[in-house]
């Protein structure tokens, strides 16, 4: 038997934005801190799994990466039921 | 003999995807075409890119059988997936790299065209050495002057940030927009600088350097940024590649960001031996 002390870990993400990375009140606000829009994606996405209350990660990606990957897949979802009630309006 | 060496960026922010069927577009301020040269030729000396999100293939022809094999393919270039480490990851993936080069000639105009997977955004930066840039005095200097007008050295920290738009160039941000302590009537030679978060691009723009960019890849493999003009100077001995400024326009040294993600905020702390003498010799 393998001597794990934890066999029920939960795997957990978090955003981490930037200290300064808006919600942006107008362009100049953004543009001080250096964004061009005044919503940006700012700081990491965190992957990791929760262990007695302790946060340990295990990738570490850009936000901005993961949250247009998330968009992207609503988007197909999006396509494809609305391209399956496209085919059974035409059955 | 007015010399330059120029930073471009060409990009797509979301590609359709297919074989060779996206186009790169040069980025705000940026250019694919050569312009006109004393000698009428220059020479590519890095190139280095980034897909966002999966393996891809970019082709780079011009019109010219001497710059580039054919108008076909020309030279190809492999974007590796993620498995090994390339796409989607914090990635400036070397294309051209010292001491190899791509000789190109006036009038020509590059073409970056891309086999990708749809909505990915694709990003090539590249630096072009012109030995005689008419109008252009670029300020640069290499290691040997540098030593020997060197009286102190200094980090500065600028906290430049990508843009909203993947590929393309942030806001610009003055080199003492974050820290002011650049010395007026001081010369600065940017050794190179570091990062806390890799990027694909970082450029600099200033009058010094003839209002061109001048810039450097800060993704994988290219980590160790802390010394690369110098570096970059010692692969080309006979050439002057490490840029100058004095301390009274630091105001003006500009930098700018450019990533295959959205946003991203590498925060640079630019590294600069500071010389009581120009040590720059155009």
């Amino acid at each position: 038997m393998p001597d794990y002390t934890h066999d029920k870990l939960k795997v957990v993400g978090r955003h981490v934005p930037d200290a300064n990375g808006g919600p942006f009140k107008n362009a100049q606000e953004a543009q001080a801190a250096g964004h061009d829009t005044l919503n940006p994606v700012t700081g990491m996405y965190e992957i990791g799994v929760e262990i007695d209350g302790a946060f340990v990660p295990l990738l570490t990606e850009k936000a901005s990466t993961v949250f247009d990957a998330i968009e992207l897949a609503k988007q197909k979802a999006a396509e494809e039921k609305q391209s399956g009630s496209d085919t059974q309006d035409s059955e | 003999m007015p010399r330059a060496v120029v930073l471009n960026t060409a990009s797509k922010a979301s590609t359709t995807g297919g074989t060779f069927a996206d186009t790169l577009t040069a980025n705000s301020g940026d250019t694919l075409t050569i312009p006109n040269l004393q000698s009428g030729q220059g020479k590519i000396v890095e190139m280095w890119g980034i897909d966002s999100a999966s393996v891809a293939e970019i082709a780079l022809t011009d019109g010219r059988v001497e710059s580039v094999h054919d108008p076909q393919y020309g030279v190809r270039f492999n974007l590796p997936a993620t498995a090994g480490g390339g796409a989607a990851k914090n990635y400036a993936l070397p294309m051209i790299t010292a001491p190899n080069y791509l000789d190109v000639f006036t009038g020509d105009t590059l073409t970056f065209t891309v086999t990708s997977t749809a909505s990915d955004a694709v990003m090539v930066s590249w630096l072009t050495e012109y030995q005689d840039l008419p109008g252009v005095q670029a300020s640069f200097a290499n290691w040997e002057t540098i030593k020997a007008n060197r009286f102190t050295e200094i980090g500065v920290a600028c906290n430049a940030v990508a843009s909203g738009t993947k590929g393309a160039y942030g806001t610009a941000r003055a080199a003492n927009a974050d820290d002011t302590r650049w010395t007026g009537g001081r010369w600065y030679g940017i050794i190179g600088f570091t990062v806390q978060l890799p990027v694909t691009t970082i450029s600099f723009k200033g009058p010094m350097w003839g209002n061109f960019r001048f810039g450097m890849p800060a993704g994988l493999p290219t980590v160790s940024t802390a010394n690369y003009f110098l570096d970059l100077q010692r692969l080309y001995p006979n050439e002057n590649l490490i840029p100058v400024f004095n301390g009274y326009d630091a105001g003006s040294v500009l930098l700018e960001v450019a990533d295959q993600a959205a946003s991203t905020s590498p925060k640079v702390d630019i590294i600069a031996v500071e010389c009581k003498n120009n040590p720059a010799s155009g």
